[in-house]
């Protein structure tokens, strides 16, 4: 009996659809501009909870993004792809002319398909896929035009991925652990957890659009050296009087740009981690803002979006490529070891070496990125931080705010000031880099708003 | 590890069929055979002990913790550390009374009323410790007036006034009075446990007390322990003054190692007529061996004495376990005992962080019970996973005692925690989504709501007979002991009178046990109990030493109540016999050194030993008995220490369950040079060349390296044979470790010929090419032609464990070699992890 019943469901249905299916445009459009700002927050949302570290949030930020710009270009003819721009990425497969596609719903759909694979909660992604397919449907789109763009998106998709499984990521995982020197210039585990250091071989990832790892390699400011006179000496003293005389304002800097992904917090035999933003989310969380508040139609936001994740992913192959080539010893260790044996930091000492400052590399090329987009005096309000309970901070520029991003390590008690300031132009050169890599805009389409 | 190849049968070895019988480790058959000695046992003996409920005892006691959002385990974390148990006869009618300890309830003292009735008496007794965090407690006749008194441990994280311990002066008519801060005993530490002895020997009782802090937010946050007094956990050592009051002389004596105190023993550790300390510590914290340095002070002697600990030590016990007259240490852990559980409760431990706490100045500590057993030479081997009593969870008290009464110590253990905080799942995963940046309150609510979602830790107390033979089983259940609960302190006693140790455990939010021990039923088994009457202001007679020696059996006690986990057991000492229903000799020593030797003594009785009817020791001291072995390296001039370059095989496995990389040094052992005299070559490391060592007439050896270039194999077995026929010892030498690549030209073995005066020289052309990690050679003559062959096996994969290593059979063709593993025996090209082979005609063909 009930295989007849759903038999018969299975002819009435078609039926239905073909005589009166809707297919409701205006709704559409104005339902997806702002889908990607949407699933960049999905993304940022399944990052957190699967606790990755900074460097691969950056990488699962990146791939989902030029496959949306990818599957959303081809219906915006002033456009380019960027197949020949990024290093290794053939050309993407373009669209059956002789098919009816709606490119956002390709474009959703290519990001949801490379961002699955990035990370471990596949099923949620599945999720998030099906609500946007069931809103689409409530809003009225026909199936043959839906049918079309979800295969174009996963084809685009598929060829991201292909491109991305050959960045090094997979064969990174089953390289050698970072081995703990017994130098004295190196990093050391720290408290409270002395976690093994994180990414060890990030250099060997496939950069997007440098030519090498190294490509923006900065020289190490200060010579180690633990006698109370020396140069490193004073650099580490600012940092131990800064914390010693932290006020609130500073406190709240350090916090508000923490970013650590995993915090741990330990009572007795009690410890738990607590999950947050990592740094390149956060900067996603500052474009996103920026997209929504200049209501960018969807093509400039995916423009957008690609421009900064790739800068951010770029921005930490070449910090990391750093970081492992000077191995260089945090506050947390030095300050304990020659200025104060029961000093601790403000912040959570991240686990991987000292210079350059991880942060501010990545939010000064972010910052380089949305300030070609967006202008040198675009003021914002950041809330990124509301939702872990932090007020907001207003800024006058992005610059302003990569800046801070510096300072906030030293009053954070993580970093040595040059660490951050060098940290800071390298980030600039990687991100006016990818800002003079990346053409997204055919010739005299103008790229900015 | 050691791999020793003899070489001298070899010679005779003709032909012998190729049946290599391979030691894999694997101990599947082994396990079996355990498991078949166990179902024996189990029908050998049901149901041991025997639970007796609230009604037929009047026990109704119950540690019950309330969880509120200002006290809980994440705001408290000793919340679910739980109570004590204490064993005393207090109005000196011969049945042993108990008292138990409270956290949020009252602690209750119940009087023994004969054949296991008990009467509540704590309101008319006058002891009332609601609003104090009651721990441990400690029964001691401390005013020497005849009557047991109690002094009860406190802790909380509240302020010092409610944190006073108490001292209830027993006033001979079942009442008490509180009187710690009068004797100068009103301590506001963090206190955990205390213990009382006579440390310097002036004849009245000394009192220890064992702290912690709940004042640090990470004590597992790594830095060097502090040893000078400083540290908020500090224990405490108070002298008594011989007037009823005691005095601090912590800093004088020498308490000044820090430590979160779980655990307190007394015990003359290194026999010197002087009693020890050992104090089990948790966190990052070691435990401290205080030895006794008899002028009134204490060293700390746990870093020469032990090569590793318990992690999180918890409770301990001292007490001989193996009948040869020293005593063995125990300290508890955490570890569960199946896949899972260990998989899930795995610490925060990894190889860095381990490596920079031995840098800080850590003994090496491991998350898992430690049974160290006592050497008698000043030094202690930790046997607790051979014993089979490493992993018994969430553990807090062991007994060490003679449940069966065959003579030999077997093993209690309370174990449980009502939240299981240390999942890993809970750790990472449970809080996400929790907003740490609000009100404190609403922080407090989230974590409530966090809490109540947890689950516990329920487990099963475990019972471990002891099989005579350094290890245990577990009878857990066919003893009639298997109830989960959440159970901290214990004690044992004979409350019955019946000769055998019955068992009361003080349970969070649960009644607490009282078993009743059928063994004189069920086991039948003969018991002798010593009631020691001592003098002066000990009467008890803490830390005095009774032995018994029957047929070549020795069995040993020292009198010291304070065991275990917050709990003081039954003052007397209980000895079971097995069948024999009498003693040889019973000699007792009493602190001051006087002894009394009793001869031909009656099993199944209560022995009064008396103070006065012991003399001052004839006998000389006792000299530690001759160890069967003693390092001989002055004498015969071996002066030779292996060295390896460090190489961390985890930063390329994380997985691996040790390393590889250090698998050496092998030793083969021949006449090199032909004088009738043996000599030996070392096999060296990594850029470390061997060595040869020839012995001279007069039994010493000179060495030499084998080679004076640098080498970069990693040398693993070798075996002197003679290669070519010319009638002298040539060596081979096979390449192993873990530190090179697959294919790597290091893991070429090699083949040294002998010039018959022991001077070796390299045949490069002798082998063909091998490139295994190997790990041993051995030889036989395999294809009948006269001369050796050679079995070379594969030890691993390098950087692949855990996959199969090739193996190789070579033949020797005039002392060249010839890989002929692919006709010969196919399978041996990946048989697997091989660490020695063994060859044998087992089918008795000559072949």
């Amino acid at each position: 009996m009930k295989s007849i019943k759903s038999l018969l469901l299975l002819l009435v249905i078609p039926i239905l659809l073909g005589c009166e299916e809707k297919h409701d445009q205006a709704g559409l459009d104005k339902f997806s501009q702002s889908q990607l700002i949407v699933w960049n927050r999905h993304l940022s949302e399944i990052i957190i909870k699967d606790i990755f570290t900074p460097p691969v949030a950056s990488r699962i930020y990146s791939y989902p993004n030029i496959a949306a710009y990818e599957a959303l270009a081809p219906a915006y003819p002033a456009y380019k792809s960027l197949s020949s721009q990024y290093n290794g990425l053939s050309a993407i497969p373009q669209p059956d002319n002789t098919k009816e596609l709606y490119y956002p719903v390709s474009s959703i759909i290519a990001f949801s398909t490379v961002g699955k694979k990035l990370i471990l909660d596949e099923l949620k992604i599945e999720e998030y896929e099906a609500e946007y397919l069931a809103e689409l449907k409530k809003i009225g789109i026909r199936e043959e035009v839906l049918n079309n763009s979800i295969a174009y998106g996963r084809e685009v998709g598929e060829h991201i991925l292909a491109w991305a499984k050959k960045d090094g990521y997979v064969e990174t995982r089953a390289l050698t652990r970072h081995v703990v020197s017994a130098k004295p210039d190196t990093w050391q585990p720290t408290a409270p957890d002395y976690m093994p250091a994180v990414e060890p071989h990030w250099n060997k990832i496939r950069p997007f659009v440098m030519d090498s790892a190294a490509h923006f390699k900065p020289q190490l400011a200060t010579k180690f050296d633990s006698s109370a006179t020396s140069d490193f000496y004073k650099e580490a003293m600012e940092v131990y009087s800064i914390v010693k005389n932290i006020d609130e304002e500073k406190l709240l800097i350090a916090r508000f740009w923490d970013d650590n992904p995993n915090i741990s917090y330990t009572k007795g035999h009690v410890t738990y981690f607590q999950q947050k933003l990592t740094p390149p989310g956060h900067w996603v969380s500052i474009a996103s803002s920026a997209i929504r508040k200049n209501k960018l139609d969807m093509m400039e936001a995916a423009e957008t979006y690609v421009m900064v994740t790739t800068a951010l992913a770029d921005g930490f192959i070449s910090c990391w490529d750093a970081k492992y080539a000077y191995n260089s010893i945090r506050p947390d260790t030095y300050i304990e070891r020659y200025i104060d044996p029961d000093w601790d930091p403000i912040l959570q000492t991240p686990p991987f070496p000292e210079f350059p400052s991880g942060h501010s590399v990545i939010s000064a090329a972010a910052a380089s990125v949305l300030t070609h987009k967006f202008g040198d005096s675009y003021a914002f309000i950041d809330s990124t931080q509301m939702a872990i309970g932090l007020p907001v901070r207003k800024f006058n520029s992005f610059n302003e705010a990569a800046f801070e991003v510096g300072e906030s390590r030293i009053y954070g008690g993580i970093h040595f000031r040059p660490a951050c300031d060098l940290g800071a132009e390298q980030g600039k050169a990687v991100g006016n880099y990818v800002v003079s890599k990346l053409q997204t805009r055919k010739a005299g389409q103008t790229a900015k708003l | 590890m050691f791999a020793l190849f003899k070489v001298c049968p070899l010679y005779k070895v003709r032909a012998v069929s190729f049946a290599a019988i391979l030691l894999l480790a694997s101990c599947n058959n082994n396990q079996q055979e355990g498991q078949k000695e166990i179902a024996v046992e189990t029908a050998a003996a049901p149901m041991l002990f025997e639970s007796l409920s609230e009604t037929e005892t009047g026990i109704s006691f119950s540690n019950t913790l309330t969880e509120t959002e200002t006290l809980n385990v994440l705001e408290f974390e000793y919340f679910y550390n739980g109570g004590g148990v204490a064993v005393g006869d207090f109005n000196n009618d011969g049945l042993q009374d108990i008292f138990f300890s409270g956290n949020m309830v009252p602690s209750r003292l119940y009087l023994n009323k004969g054949n296991l009735k008990f009467e509540d008496i704590t309101k008319q007794a006058g002891i009332n410790t609601s609003g104090r965090w009651a721990s441990g407690v400690a029964v001691a006749d401390i005013n020497n007036d005849g009557y047991q008194d109690i002094y009860v441990c406190v802790t909380g994280k509240v302020n010092p006034q409610q944190r006073k311990n108490l001292l209830y002066i027993n006033n001979q008519d079942n009442t008490f009075t509180e009187a710690a801060q009068q004797y100068g005993l009103a301590d506001d530490s963090y206190s955990t446990h205390a213990a009382l002895f006579d440390y310097d020997k002036d004849g009245d009782l000394d009192l220890y007390l064992l702290n912690h802090t709940l004042e640090e937010q990470n004590p597992n946050l790594l830095r060097p322990q502090l040893r000078n007094g400083s540290g908020k956990n500090t224990d405490k050592l108070y002298r008594n003054n011989g007037n009823n009051t005691f005095t601090n002389v912590s800093k004088e004596a020498g308490i000044l190692v820090e430590g979160h105190g779980l655990g307190v023993a007394i015990s003359d550790i290194n026999q010197d007529g002087w009693p020890d300390v050992y104090v089990s510590n948790d966190y990052l914290s070691n435990d401290i061996l205080y030895l006794n340095n008899g002028n009134g002070t204490f060293t700390d002697k746990a870093a020469t004495y032990f090569k590793h600990q318990s992690q999180s030590a918890m409770g301990n016990d001292v007490a001989d376990f193996n009948n040869d007259g020293l005593v063995d240490i125990i300290t508890m852990d955490m570890l569960p005992e199946d896949n899972l559980r260990s998989k899930l409760m795995f610490g925060g431990m990894n190889y860095d962080r381990f490596m920079a706490e031995i840098k800080n100045g850590y003994v090496p500590q491991h998350m898992r019970n430690t049974l160290q057993l006592n050497n008698g030479d000043a030094s202690f081997s930790e046997i607790g996973q051979l014993a089979g009593v490493h992993s018994t969870d969430w553990s807090w008290s062991p007994l060490l005692a003679d449940f069966d009464n065959d003579g030999y110590k077997d093993l209690h253990i309370t174990n449980g925690f009502p939240k299981d905080i240390t999942n890993r799942d809970f750790i990472m995963y449970r809080m996400q989504g929790l907003n740490s940046n609000v009100p404190t309150e609403v922080l407090n609510k989230q974590f409530m709501k966090v809490i109540d979602q947890l689950p516990s830790a329920k487990k099963s107390n475990y019972m471990y007979r002891n099989q005579g033979d350094f290890t245990f089983s577990n009878q857990t259940k066919a003893w009639g002991l298997e109830v989960p609960s959440f159970s901290n302190g214990a004690a044992y006693a004979d409350l019955d009178g019946d000769g055998d140790l019955d068992l009361v455990t003080n349970n969070i939010n649960g009644k607490a046990f009282v078993y009743r021990n059928n063994a004189e039923k069920q086991i039948g088994n003969n018991f002798l109990r010593i009631k020691l009457q001592g003098d002066k202001a000990n009467a008890a007679g803490n830390g005095t030493k009774v032995r018994l020696s029957r047929e070549g059996k020795e069995q040993f006690q020292e009198y010291s109540p304070y065991r275990g986990f917050m709990s003081t057991v039954e003052p007397l000492l209980h000895f079971g016999l097995g069948k024999d229903s009498k003693i040889a000799a019973v000699e007792v020593t009493w602190p001051d050194g006087k002894v009394q030797r009793l001869e031909n003594v009656k099993a199944n009785q209560v022995l009064t030993l008396a103070h006065k009817d012991a003399v001052a020791s004839k006998k000389p001291k006792q000299k530690a008995a001759a160890q069967l072995f003693q390092s001989a390296n002055t004498k015969y001039k071996i002066n030779y220490t292996h060295k390896e370059e460090p190489y961390i095989d985890f930063k390329v496995q994380p997985l691996l369950p040790h390393k590889y990389s250090q698998n050496g040094p092998s030793i083969s052992v021949g006449d090199v040079n032909g004088d009738g005299l043996e000599d030996f070559y070392i096999g060296g490391a990594f850029k470390y060349p061997g060595r040869v060592f020839l012995q001279s007439k007069n039994g010493t050896f000179t060495s030499a390296a084998i080679t004076d270039q640098t080498k970069f194999e990693e040398d693993m077995g070798s075996l002197l044979f003679d290669a070519d026929g010319d009638g002298d010892l040539d060596l081979y030498v096979v390449s192993g470790g873990n530190e090179f690549p697959v294919n790597s030209p290091y893991f070429q073995d090699k083949l040294y010929k002998n010039d018959g005066k022991g001077n070796f020289t390299l045949d490069m052309q002798a082998l063909p090419n091998t490139t295994s990690s190997g790990s041993f050679v051995t030889a036989a003559d395999i294809d009948g032609d006269g001369d050796l062959d050679l079995f070379v096996g594969g030890r691993m994969r390098p950087q692949g464990y855990p996959a199969p290593a090739k193996s190789y059979i070579l033949l020797n063709e005039g002392g060249k070699f010839r890989n002929a593993t692919a006709q010969v025996c196919p399978a041996l090209q990946k048989l697997g992890m091989l660490t020695a082979a063994l060859w044998t005609d087992f089918d008795m063909t000559t072949q």
